[in-house]
């Protein structure tokens, strides 16, 4: 017999709770040297001072913004790159398998390529997300059409609907949920890496923070922009799980 | 001599005890039955009246919560080794072929490879399978599967066969078929079958004796004879007997399924 | 699991099977699309359209690859990293498993914790390099922690879910057959588990050949990573991009080879067709 819902989620805070109870222990009890690990307690203060100076809203608002833009060109380049290749079969069938290889493969490492063409700067740093995010998106939208139940096309079929009418009436609501994965799917990688290659060439917003704070060993603003990067992508990723919920209701 | 093989004494058996008491459900109450060697028995009775849980006990699968279940005179704690079982649902190992579904028990058993390769040729010759040994269950079609899952349970020459709905999935043809194909194989092995079915026409057909259940918590409420002549096959079903008997176990049952169908949708029925 | 699910059918490259002469059809398609890429590569490298030294071209590169290889230069950093990643993908795939099975076994450990793992999932790992880095040093200590902590993740949530789709039914029959202990793990929830056991270790492989590297490109010794970023650094971007061929071609290679041992061990699911075509 499942225990409601409120008692399991008491019992996951409680469990969290725990475990930062336990670092600050550990760290109170010098367990675990100091200067490499703040105490939670401590990353309170850290956060408060930086939220008061503005830097943190202001770095968050960068990434997000990095973020944003990159969905927006990607989010758009990818739906009518996978419509495209859903449309033309033969070229589809090619070049998914070929970015299906390129997906599997490890492209964020290609961001250096990104800097010789664009500088050290948040441009490259985009332009890279772009192009790792954009293939699930193509992928997927291509995918969602081609499992498009039959019968609904044939019902498309029998009301002799146009072209156009099949597509935005028949073909775009069946494949939504399914193009929505592929969108998800998309953002969370421009998140990724994002952030990471913020983090490793020091431009940009969090990722940024936390490279600075290691070079000038500020433990407490290290963590602080750990622990902000760990909540931001909660939050997105509780957003686009709701969203996709959502949209899936339909 | 022709002793119990299957044997439950006052079984009763509530789901969610560990749980609120609003959730608890009563699945059994208090079902005795026993079933003679070589006897076919089907059970009949409303969705949800407890017919699997009463198979599962058998075979060792759940435990009673009150009463006792006997194998042959042995107090059932686990599965027995003299019992064979059919799922409703489709229960083949999709790895493995039908050959390797078929040989899963002797395999278990640590037979040689050569000996089980044998025996299995011969059940799936029984079950009219030969040909398919090396397709997957995903190559099968839904009573093919069924077959094999039936194969499966008959290699290991079980004195007792627990069968939960075995044809519930299939086709009415089909399941006509399976039927006849069963009591020749029940007549050349002589095993003792518990049958559970919802459908009438069928316990008819292949039973020695029908039991009919009550809705939840279930219950026996009726027992019917077959005396119908064997061996049999399905043009029994134009006979005159058999509609009278059908007839009669419709009565039995329809105020429970009518019982079972309030239950189930909370539905004023008349 | 929704991520993981999507991730292997779309890294599987959206698995386009079909008949032999549609598939040398698509082949031949593919063949020409990288040529043409290639050629267009290739020419705007040579119309001096970009400074060259920028936009080296695939022949110069390819030429650059196979001295790296030739000469052994490349090769203690590519030993550096596989045994950072193997390593990683060793300790982060037992402590997902471990974990996974847990989870799913355990129902209300599950619901308790389960969240917490799949919100952690997304997070970027690479953000707490420094952490390892202070911890363990700059050496291959700090970038087996990364790629433990990144394939962790992965093996765990598809264990769980491997566990919780092995069908009950399944257990019932074999336990009625005389399946105990140890066999019953073998014969029934190995198999039973094995096509998303297959498919974590696939994606976890992946994410922590990027993790060693990510972190080997910020700050390390040796290393493929490590190589790049000196090259980059020292502007010498021919050989960067030769160093990048060879990572890719040994990624492209390895996922080639999972995928490959995927459908050998996975053959009894059969086909799945239905793609349509309209508008
Ligand atoms: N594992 C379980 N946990 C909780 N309740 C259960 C469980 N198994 C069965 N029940 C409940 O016990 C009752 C009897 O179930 P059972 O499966 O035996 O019915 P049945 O007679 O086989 O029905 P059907 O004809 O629909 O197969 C049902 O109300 C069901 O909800
Ligand atoms: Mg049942």
């Amino acid at each position: 017999m499942p225990l409601p819902q409120w008692i399991i989620v008491g019992l996951r805070s409680l469990v969290i709770l725990g475990a930062l109870f336990a670092l600050e222990l550990m760290v109170r009890l010098e367990w675990i040297n100091p200067l490499f690990l703040a105490r939670p307690t401590s990353w309170v203060g850290a956060f408060r001072a930086l939220m008061a100076e503005g830097e943190l809203p202001k770095l968050a608002w960068i990434t997000l913004s990095e973020i944003g833009l990159t969905f927006l060109v990607g989010g758009a380049a990818g739906l009518l790159l996978g419509t495209l290749l859903y449309r033309f079969r033969r070229v589809g069938e090619a070049s998914s398998s070929l970015l299906g290889a390129m997906f599997a493969s490890p492209i964020v490492l290609l961001y250096p390529i990104f800097l010789v063409i664009f500088g050290r700067n948040r441009m490259a740093i985009m332009a890279q997300a772009m192009v790792t995010g954009i293939i699930p998106i193509i992928l997927q939208t291509r995918n969602s059409f081609l499992h498009v139940n039959e019968t609904l096309i044939d019902v498309g079929r029998v009301l002799n609907l146009t072209r156009r009418q099949m597509f935005f009436h028949i073909m775009l609501p069946a494949a939504a949920p399914m193009i929505f994965t592929g969108i998800r799917l998309g953002l969370i990688y421009m998140l990724l890496s994002i952030i990471a290659i913020e983090y490793i060439v020091g431009v940009g917003g969090l990722g940024n923070l936390v490279s600075d704070a290691y070079f000038r060993l500020n433990t407490d603003e290290l963590y602080v922009g750990v622990i902000t990067v760990g909540l931001l992508s909660l939050i997105f990723y509780t957003f686009l799980t709701r969203a996709q919920r959502w949209v899936q209701r339909m | 001599m022709r002793g119990p093989m299957l044997e439950a004494n006052y079984v009763s058996k509530t789901f969610g005890l560990d749980g609120a008491l609003a959730a608890r459900v009563q699945a059994l109450s208090e079902v005795s039955l026993t079933v003679a060697q070589g006897e076919f028995v089907s059970l009949i009775g409303p969705s949800g009246c407890g017919k699997s849980t009463l198979l599962k006990i058998f075979g060792g699968l759940t435990p009673a919560e009150q009463g006792e279940v006997y194998v042959r005179g042995d107090r059932v704690t686990g599965p027995h080794p003299h019992i064979g079982m059919v799922f409703q649902e489709d229960s083949t190992f999709p790895w493995r072929t039908t050959l390797g579904n078929v040989e899963f028990g002797l395999e278990m058993r640590g037979m040689a490879r050569r000996e089980r390769r044998d025996r299995s040729k011969a059940t799936i010759d029984l079950v009219g399978l030969t040909g398919f040994e090396h397709r997957y269950p995903a190559e099968l079609s839904g009573g093919m599967r069924q077959r094999v899952a039936i194969a499966r349970a008959l290699i290991l020459e079980p004195q007792a066969l627990l069968m939960d709905e075995p044809f519930g999935a299939l086709d009415e043809q089909t399941r006509i078929i399976l039927g006849e194909q069963l009591l020749r194989i029940q007549g050349k092995l002589g095993q003792t079958i518990l049958f559970v079915t919802h459908n009438i026409n069928e316990a008819v057909q292949l039973s020695d004796r029908v039991v009919v259940m009550t809705a939840r918590p279930g219950q026996i409420k009726a027992t019917f004879n077959i005396t119908l002549p064997k061996p049999r096959d399905s043009r029994i079903i134009a006979s005159e007997a058999f509609g009278r008997l059908v007839a009669q176990i419709w009565t039995a049952l329809r105020e429970e399924s009518l019982k079972g169908f309030v239950q189930a949708t909370g539905a004023q029925v008349e | 699991m929704g991520a993981a699910d999507v991730t292997s059918d779309v890294r599987a490259g959206g698995g386009v099977a079909g008949r032999p002469h549609r598939e040398l059809r698509a082949g031949t398609i593919q063949v020409l699309i990288v040529l043409g890429l290639l050629l267009l590569w290739e020419s705007v490298s040579r119309s001096g359209l970009f400074f060259e030294r920028l936009f080296p071209s695939p022949v110069a590169v390819t030429l650059a690859a196979w001295r790296h290889l030739q000469q052994g230069i490349v090769l203690p950093h590519l030993a550096t990293s596989a045994m950072e990643i193997s390593l990683g993908l060793l300790i982060g795939g037992t402590l997902g498993t471990l974990m996974g099975m847990a989870l799913g076994s355990r129902p209300l450990f599950g619901r308790v914790c389960e969240p917490i793992f799949m919100y952690c999932a997304p997070v970027p790992k690479i953000i707490i390099y420094p952490i390892s880095l202070w911890f363990l040093g700059i050496g291959p200590a700090s970038k087996v922690a990364q790629s433990t902590l990144a394939s962790f993740f992965p093996i765990l949530i598809s264990t769980a879910a491997a566990i919780r789709q092995v069908k009950p039914v399944h257990i019932d029959v074999a336990r009625l057959l005389g399946a105990k202990g140890f066999a019953l793990y073998r014969k029934v929830y190995l198999p039973a588990m094995l096509g998303h056991v297959l498919v974590g270790l696939r994606l976890g492989m992946g994410v922590a050949i990027i993790s060693s590297l990510m972190a080997e490109t910020k700050l390390a010794e040796k290393g493929l990573g490590f190589l790049t970023i000196e090259y980059y650094n020292h502007f010498r971007i021919t050989e960067m991009y030769s160093i990048l061929l060879i990572i890719f071609t040994g990624a492209v290679l390895l996922n080639w080879i999972f995928y490959w041992a995927e459908r050998r061990l996975l053959r009894y699911r059969g086909s799945d067709a239905g793609q349509n075509a309209f508008f």
